[in-house]
This record gives C-alpha cells, sequence and structure tokens, in this order.
C-alpha cells in the first residue's frame, strides 16, 4: 500500500526514475549445466578497468539449483549466467547511471545485454552445446518501490516496452505477457517464434 | 558530492516514530558523510550499528539483517526476498549467528533498504559493531524434546531488551549472547558466547523456579576461550538485571585500546571470575528498577507456539527412496506428537529470492510464523503434521530446496571468507562449494555421516566457527620461491555438542587444492580404526597429533609453482592466487560513546538550521535545544553518569559544569536559559539566535571533552 502510494506521487510528479532494469535471453542449456566455464571468462573480464560497469568481483552461486549462477557484479551493472526462471539464460542487470525517457533506457539496457551476450557466447570457453533463444526474452523492473507491479505502472511504462519489443519482433510475431503476480517483480516475457540474431537484433534497436 | 536531505515524510509515515526517526537520522549521517560533514571514524561504527559492513570489495556493502532468534515470519520472508534482488544480488545469505545477510549492496540504498525492513518488524541495528549482536537461541526451542523448557520468550526478552539499551553503547567490542534449551545437544552453543544461558528448573518450595546456568566470557575468534561459569542458577527474573549490570562492567573495565583484547573474555580472563562476578554483583545492586526486567515472565511462563494443522502420522509404505532418505536425514519428531521439524538445507547457507519467496509460499500452507534460521546456515520449518511430511518435501523438490543432507558431513559451515570479507585470507566458500561438489560426485558415500561436522573460516577470526568443528579448517598462505599458495590449517577435536564444549586443536597445514583428499583421509582412518561408538573428538585425541599429522604427511607438501601451478589457485579462482588482506571492520571502531552523542548533537543542529530554512520555527527551536542536551550528556558521561541512570540533564549540568567553572559560563547559561524558556513561539529572531547558541555550546563541548578525555589517556 505504502509502496502504491509512493509511486502514485512519481507518477503525479511525472518524475519515475528507471535505473533498475533487468533483461534476460533465455538459452537451451540444462539447468545443471556446468558454471565452471564462466569462472574462467568472467575472471578475465572482471579484470577490465575501464568497463563502463565498474567490476567488482564475481560471486559463484553456482551450488545453488536454479541460483544466480555466476555473477560478475558491477557498480553500475551486473552480468550472469542464471540458473533462475524462467530458464538458464544470460542475465543483465542495470543498477544506475541511465538517463532519457523509460524508452530510452529500456533501449539502453537492451543494448548492453546484446553486445554483452554477443560477447559472452564468442568467449572460446564458452559451452557450444548452448544456444541462445534470442526470441525469448524477460524483462523486469528490479524496483518495487518505483515500479511495483501495478497497473498504475503497467499504464506508465508499457507503451516504452511495447514499442520496443515491437521494434525487436514485430517483423516475426510478438507474443508480450505481463508477470500476473503482484508479489513479483513488474516485467513481461516477450516471445517470438523465432530467435533472430543478437546482431540483427542489435540493429533493429539502432533504427 | 550528494545533496542532504531530510529523507520525504509520507512514504515511511506508517513506520513507529521512533524507527522513523532513527532511520531518517542514519540517512542524514550518510549524506553528511558524503559531503565531508561528519568524520569517517564516527561514520564507520555508526553504519556497522546499522549492519552495514564494507565488503572487500570497494564501494559495495554487505547489509547484515538481525533476526533475533533466527525467528521468520512468511511476511518477513517475502521482504527480505525482494530486498535480495532488488538491492543485493538476489540471494540470502544465512550466517552462523542467525542472521541474513545481503552481498553487494549500494550503501545509498541502505536507509529505504532498512525501512522496508522496519516494515515487516525487522531491524538492522546493532547486527555489526561493538555492541550485543544478534541474540541467539537454539533453533529447536519449544519442540525439543530433550529441553529443560522453551527459552524462545526469555531470549527473545533479552534481544529487545539489550537493543538500543545504553548501557550496551560503549563496548570495547562485540559482544554475544546465547541460550540453549539443554546442556547436551550442538545447538545453542553457549559455551562460545559472551553470555550463554542454558534453561534449568529448580524447585522452590512447591513451586518450580524457571532459570538459566549462566556462562561468560566465552568466545571464539583467533583465541578461543571457553565461558567460565557464573552462576549454576540465575532466576529468570534476573537475567535481564543481570545482563545490563554485565553490560556495565564490560563497558567501564573493558580494553578499549588493544582490539585484539578487547572482548569480554579477556576482560573475564584478565579479573578473575571471581572478580568479575563480584562487580557484576555490585553494580548490580546499583540499577534503578526497569520494570521490563520481569514485564514479560507470565507470559513466557505460558508460551507455546500454537500449530496450523492437527497432528497426523505418516505410513511409510511405498514411499520413494528419495523421500525416505531425505525424511530419515532432514526431518526430526517434535515433542509434540504428529508433528515434525523440517530443515531445509541450504549449500553454503544460500538461498534465492526465487527460492525464498516460494519458501514462504509453501510454508505458508503448512505452518504458521514457526521458521528459524540455524547457526548451521540452514532454515527450520516447525510444526509439519507429520502426515503431510510427503507433500511439504514435493513442495521442497519443486523449489529445490529438498536437498539432502542437513546436519550430516555434507551440511558444511562457511563463512564468507574472500568473497566478500576484507579479512578473508583464502576461500572458504570456494572450499565449501568443491566439497559440496565432491558431495555429490566422488565422495558421495560420506555425504549422509551424521558424526562428523566441518566447519571452516577464511581466515583465524573464525566466523566460520572452525575451533568447535570435528573437522575445522582456516584460511592461510604459503610461500615458496617467488609465489605464494593458499592453504588451510586443520584442526581437529572440536565439539559442538554440549554446548560447543570442546575447542580443536591444529594438526596440520595443506594446500588448498588437497582439503578434499584430507576430508576422505580422515573420515576413513576414522572409519576404520574407531573404538566402538567413539566420537571423533575423542578418536582424534586417542590417536594423538603426532599420528595424525604422520597420515596427513603426504597431502601436506607444497609442490613448486613450475611443477604445479594449479597449487597457487585458490578453489573455483582460476586466477593466481593473491593474498591481500584490507582492514576487517569485525572490530568496528572504538567511538567513545560522548563522541556519538556530540555528532548527534551536531546532526540535530544541522536538521534545526533546514527546519528554521523552511520556516518551521518551533521545530528548529526544539531540535536546537536538543542539541544542547546531547551535548551536555556527552560531558556528563564523562563524569560517569549513564543516561540508564535518569538523571536530570539540566540540572546535573549545572552540578557539574556550570556551578563547577568547568564549562564556559555564558554557552552554559544560553543553555540553562533555554531550558526554562521552552521551543514554542519564539519567533524567527529568537529562534535564529538558539541555533547559533546551539552551535557554539556544542563548540565548547568539544574542547571540554577533549580536555577531559585527553586527562584520561
Amino acid at each position: 500500500m505504502t509502496e502504491v502510494a509512493s509511486f502514485q506521487s512519481s507518477v503525479v510528479s511525472n518524475q519515475v526514475n528507471l535505473q533498475k532494469i533487468s533483461v534476460k535471453i533465455l538459452t537451451d542449456a540444462p539447468p545443471t549445466l556446468n558454471l565452471d566455464p564462466f569462472i574462467a571468462i568472467f575472471g578475465r573480464w572482471r579484470a577490465e578497468a575501464d568497463h563502463p560497469a565498474q567490476w567488482r568481483d564475481l560471486a559463484d552461486y553456482a551450488h545453488m539449483p536454479r541460483g544466480p549462477g555466476i555473477v560478475l557484479v558491477g557498480r553500475n551493472a551486473n552480468f550472469s549466467f542464471d540458473l533462475g526462471s524462467a530458464a538458464p539464460g544470460m542475465l543483465y542487470t542495470s543498477k544506475r547511471n541511465l538517463d532519457g525517457t523509460p524508452e530510452a533506457r529500456l533501449r539502453s539496457v537492451l543494448r548492453t545485454c546484446f553486445e554483452m551476450s554477443h560477447r559472452l557466447a564468442a568467449e572460446p570457453e564458452f559451452p557450444r552445446q548452448v544456444r541462445l533463444l534470442t526470441g525469448s526474452l524477460e524483462l523486469q523492473l528490479n524496483d518495487r518501490l518505483e515500479t511495483p507491479n501495478t497497473q498504475l505502472t503497467d499504464r506508465l511504462l508499457r507503451p516504452a516496452i511495447e514499442s520496443v519489443a515491437h521494434d525487436l519482433f514485430a517483423a516475426e510475431g510478438l507474443d508480450l505477457r505481463r508477470q500476473p503476480d503482484p508479489g513479483k517483480l513488474y516485467g513481461f516475457s516477450i516471445h517470438s517464434p523465432v530467435s533472430p540474431s543478437l546482431d540483427i537484433l542489435l540493429s533493429r534497436l539502432r533504427a | 558530492m550528494a545533496t542532504a536531505v531530510i529523507p520525504e515524510t509520507d512514504r515511511w509515515s506508517h513506520l513507529p516514530p521512533e524507527v522513523k526517526q532513527e532511520l531518517d537520522v542514519f540517512e542524514t549521517e550518510l549524506r553528511r558523510v558524503q559531503q565531508g560533514l561528519v568524520s569517517e571514524k564516527v561514520f564507520l561504527e555508526f553504519r556497522l550499528r546499522h549492519g552495514v559492513y564494507g565488503q572487500r570489495q570497494p564501494g559495495t556493502q554487505m547489509q547484515r539483517i538481525k533476526i533475533p532468534l533466527g525467528m521468520l515470519n512468511m511476511q518477513q520472508m517475502e521482504c527480505l526476498a525482494n530486498l535480495a534482488e532488488e538491492y543485493a544480488d538476489s540471494v540470502c545469505h544465512v550466517t552462523t549467528r542467525q542472521d541474513i545477510q545481503l552481498h553487494f549492496v549500494d550503501i545509498n540504498d541502505t536507509p529505504n533498504l532498512m525501512r522496508r525492513l522496519a516494515e515487516v518488524g525487522i531491524t538492522t541495528r546493532e547486527a555489526c559493531g561493538n555492541v550485543v549482536r544478534n541474540v541467539c537461541a537454539c533453533p529447536n526451542s519449544g519442540v525439543c524434546g530433550d529441553e529443560v523448557f522453551d527459552t524462545t520468550p526469555y531470549a527473545r526478552a533479552m534481544a529487545y531488551f539489550m537493543l538500543r539499551h545504553p548501557d550496551a553503547q560503549n563496548f570495547g567490542r562485540k559482544f554475544k549472547i546465547a541460550f540453549s534449551g539443554c546442556e547436551h545437544h550442538p545447538c545453542g552453543l553457549a559455551l562460545m558466547h559472551d553470555i550463554g544461558a542454558i534453561a534449568q528448573i529448580r524447585q522452590q518450595g512447591a513451586k518450580l523456579e524457571r532459570g538459566f546456568k549462566v556462562y561468560v566470557g566465552g568466545g571464539l575468534g583467533p583465541l578461543p576461550y571457553q565461558a567460565k561459569l557464573y552462576s549454576e542458577f540465575v532466576p529468570a527474573a534476573e537475567m535481564l538485571p543481570m545482563a545490563q549490570a554485565i553490560a556495565r562492567v564490560f563497558a567501564r573495565l573493558g580494553e578499549k585500546k588493544n582490539r585484539g583484547r578487547a572482548r569480554s573474555k579477556f576482560l573475564v580472563e584478565k579479573l578473575g571470575i571471581d572478580e568479575f562476578i563480584r562487580l557484576v554483583h555490585e553494580e548490580r545492586e546499583k540499577l534503578p528498577f526497569d520494570a521490563r526486567w520481569t514485564g514479560y515472565l507470565a507470559e513466557a511462563e505460558t508460551f507455546q507456539e500454537k500449530p496450523l494443522r492437527p497432528p497426523s502420522s505418516l505410513d511409510l509404505v511405498g514411499r520413494s527412496p528419495e523421500f525416505l532418505r531425505w525424511m530419515r536425514i532432514n526431518t526430526r519428531p517434535q515433542r509434540q506428537p504428529g508433528y515434525s521439524a523440517v530443515t531445509v538445507f541450504l549449500p553454503l547457507g544460500d538461498i534465492s529470492s526465487d527460492q525464498m519467496r516460494g519458501l514462504a509460499r509453501l510454508v505458508r500452507q503448512f505452518v504458521r510464523d514457526t521458521v528459524r534460521t540455524t547457526v548451521e546456515q540452514n532454515l527450520l520449518v516447525r510444526w509439519i503434521p507429520t502426515g503431510d511430511l510427503p507433500d511439504f518435501y514435493d513442495g521442497l523438490r519443486e523449489l529445490e530446496l529438498a536437498e539432502v543432507g542437513a546436519g550430516a558431513l555434507a551440511d558444511i559451515t562457511a563463512c564468507p571468507g574472500t568473497d566478500s570479507c576484507k579479512l578473508g585470507i583464502s576461500s572458504s566458500r570456494g572450499l565449501a562449494a568443491l566439497l559440496h561438489n565432491k558431495f555429490h560426485n566422488g565422495l558421495s558415500d560420506l555425504a549422509d555421516r551424521q558424526d562428523l561436522k566441518i566447519k571452516i573460516s577464511g581466515c583465524f577470526n573464525s566466523c566460520g566457527q572452525h575451533h568447535v568443528a570435528d573437522i575445522g579448517f582456516f584460511g592461510s598462505v604459503q610461500r615458496k620461491g617467488a609465489h605464494v599458495a593458499p592453504v588451510f590449517q586443520v584442526l581437529l577435536g572440536g565439539q559442538t555438542e554440549g554446548n560447543a564444549s570442546a575447542y580443536g586443536l591444529a594438526v596440520a597445514k595443506v594446500p588448498s587444492k588437497n582439503a578434499p583428499a584430507v576430508i576422505k583421509k580422515l573420515t576413513d582412518l576414522y572409519s576404520s580404526e574407531r573404538a566402538g561408538e567413539e566420537k571423533f573428538s575423542d578418536f582424534a585425541r586417542r590417536l594423538g597429533k603426532a599420528r595424525i599429522k604422520e597420515e596427513l604427511q603426504e597431502l601436506c607438501a607444497l609442490p613448486g609453482y613450475e611443477e604445479n601451478p594449479e597449487y597457487y589457485k585458490d578453489n573455483r579462482q582460476p586466477w593466481d592466487f593473491h593474498h591481500s588482506v584490507g582492514t576487517g571492520e569485525c572490530a568496528g571502531e572504538v567511538v567513545d560513546q560522548s563522541e556519538f552523542q556530540l555528532e548527534d548533537a551536531g546532526r540535530l543542529v544541522f536538521e534545526a538550521t533546514l527546519a528554521f530554512d523552511e520556516g518551521h520555527h518551533d521545530e528548529a527551536a526544539a531540535k536546537a535545544y536538543q542539541a544542547h542536551i546531547k551535548a551536555a550528556d556527552a560531558l556528563l558521561y564523562q563524569k560517569g553518569l549513564l543516561l540508564s541512570d535518569n538523571y536530570n540533564t539540566v540540572e546535573k549540568f549545572r552540578e557539574l559544569f556550570y556551578e563547577t567553572g568547568e564549562f564556559y559560563a555564558n554557552f552554559a547559561e544560553n543553555f540553562l536559559r533555554a531550558a526554562q524558556e521552552g521551543s514554542e513561539g519564539l519567533g524567527a529572531e529568537k529562534t535564529r539566535r538558539r541555533l547559533e547558541e546551539a552551535t557554539l555550546f556544542i563548540e565548547m563541548a568539544q574542547t571540554v571533552y577533549s580536555r577531559m578525555a585527553g586527562a584520561k589517556v
């Protein structure tokens, strides 16, 4: 109730400050995938001092079934190979430093997620049997104070989300499903019957 | 630099006023330190006292969340899940003292994180720092067949009595309290605490009287001390005043400068237990009566948790082998017929946000709010009707929370180590994760053994409680030529039974990579040479250090880097080991209570100024007057007055500082006049003057404090 009230005041003042946005590209990896290769990969990445995410370290949760997997933790964003719902996949979560309209921020986060996933999939240790299902994305707004999973949030933000999703998948057909459980984060499962390459998705974001 | 703000008032107005105020103060202090208006030293201890602990990784924080007695309700579990998801890395970590920790938190998120916890009745206050930490209790309290009585209400009363207590704010080091319902089981670990209380009943005439056998001065750390017997029986009604008196003695006489000798165990040793007891009794006599000491007792006598569903039994015929194995290892019958307590085994103490939320939903179907965290870093769900165990098991399986191993060899305790702790030397979690993996693959024949415990610390400080394990490890390093390798000291013979009744001794130092082989070697040795039902600690003592060392000899050798560079990487870390230890925050900073009060006075003047600028003159005047009071209290503390003595600040200040000429007369008179004047309707001009007077009063108080503190050195 409090959270809704706080959000309503944000709506009135038109100051929804989207910073915590997560995008996950699902894969066909089994939930029991050996995550050791990601320790090696992220172990190298974490040393990149000039990365905009400002990497801090990696967190190893390989021991947790359906857990966060191996997480490269940064000051501004996290990137992981995540075993949680809805399926194993590459998860990018922005934490700060986004600006512009909500739509611009969503585009920015998707772009970074695609670029980093592209790079991850190209790493020599990346498990070759794992295929990215680029037509299956999970989008979440990771901030219940700012964007509780309510109709009000939906009214305000759905247009931006639909616009971006349409640009990405309208060519192949689009299925956009909002998270129905109000206890969970506001977000969408975005499905398309085909999986365009990450390069194509990136070009569609730029268009 | 962030702009200083007084947080929005509307969003959190439903919080209890004192809690809201406390968290608003925290946010204000955070902004003030970011603007350079507060010293880093004072803020460090201040944030620690709100559970915010700097991680090894620069700019990231661990948020420790106090869970008194480990008691969680479903709403709290859901809140923790949400906060981990939004502010951390979607993992709630259960600690060895029944807290929950979130890692990789941004300090700017902590005020709202704490407010959201406050919405569900949780505080992070005094989760870290030199204060009374989380009060622990046996998670089986109330459902254990062997307990003397349910210690829950007594431990809870202690936790909330000591929380924020003015007599517990000026320690040289942290202070830990634990309750146990019995003498023998390993759940309460009372003997390794500063105060350890074990339930007792005695006959008093025709009545049975509840009380506790009390131990004091125990603690682990680099130098573990067994607690010493304080009293065979302290009546329940005397427990809280006893703790208050102990706190006063510790605050007054405990070491403040040498951080390595500042725990109460050193004070008890230095004074001797008899003198310590005498001083506590003397202090007890001086305490002004507090209704809270006994206010809870009548209810405590009749306290009992209530089940959600009626009791039931279970027919085991036709059940799957997986279920039967899980039931054998992860559940135990309660004292109450027809009910079982289920341990949800959490590898390395970690549970994801999705799992935590799912577990809350599942548990809600079977029990009331009766989940507890355990010192073995698991969750205990009590009051499951035994006949419902198959359904509950199915629900846990869906959440991937039905792993077998609770209380068994595979149930390894580990501190965070180099994953996040500045003091960590080697990767305790890396080793625990490796062993967890091995127990599924390679050492699976050992996983279910319930006669052995493994505990791992990343350094000698013992947060992983390695001293009380059958097989304990603590992290260290070994140099060979130009390279440094992670190694572990192996300790054998510790015991959690009997409330942590024996501490292990180091027998060998082994390369980190060889630790799994050490487990295999020792368990094989135990299996083959154990005499009857001999416990591992007795077995280790019988075999002797020389023999064990000989057995482990081949595993102690560290190959050269050129020969095998893998030995120079820590477990589950593919990069070369780098030995780097920072300054830990476990010890916090010793900040004299007067310094805190003077800092608080400064904050009040700051807030008064903001209120004045917004035209709230009465509020500004009142805050400025409160600033005077805080600064005066800071000086009175130096005269030996304690807030819990309930003295009159104005009168005592007049007597001890104004009339003696110890404080500049003009400034003192301003304060005394303000006390008479009140704070309402002063108008802008007089209010502005009061703000200026408050600023000058605090400046003078700082000077007088420096002089007094300097004279004491």
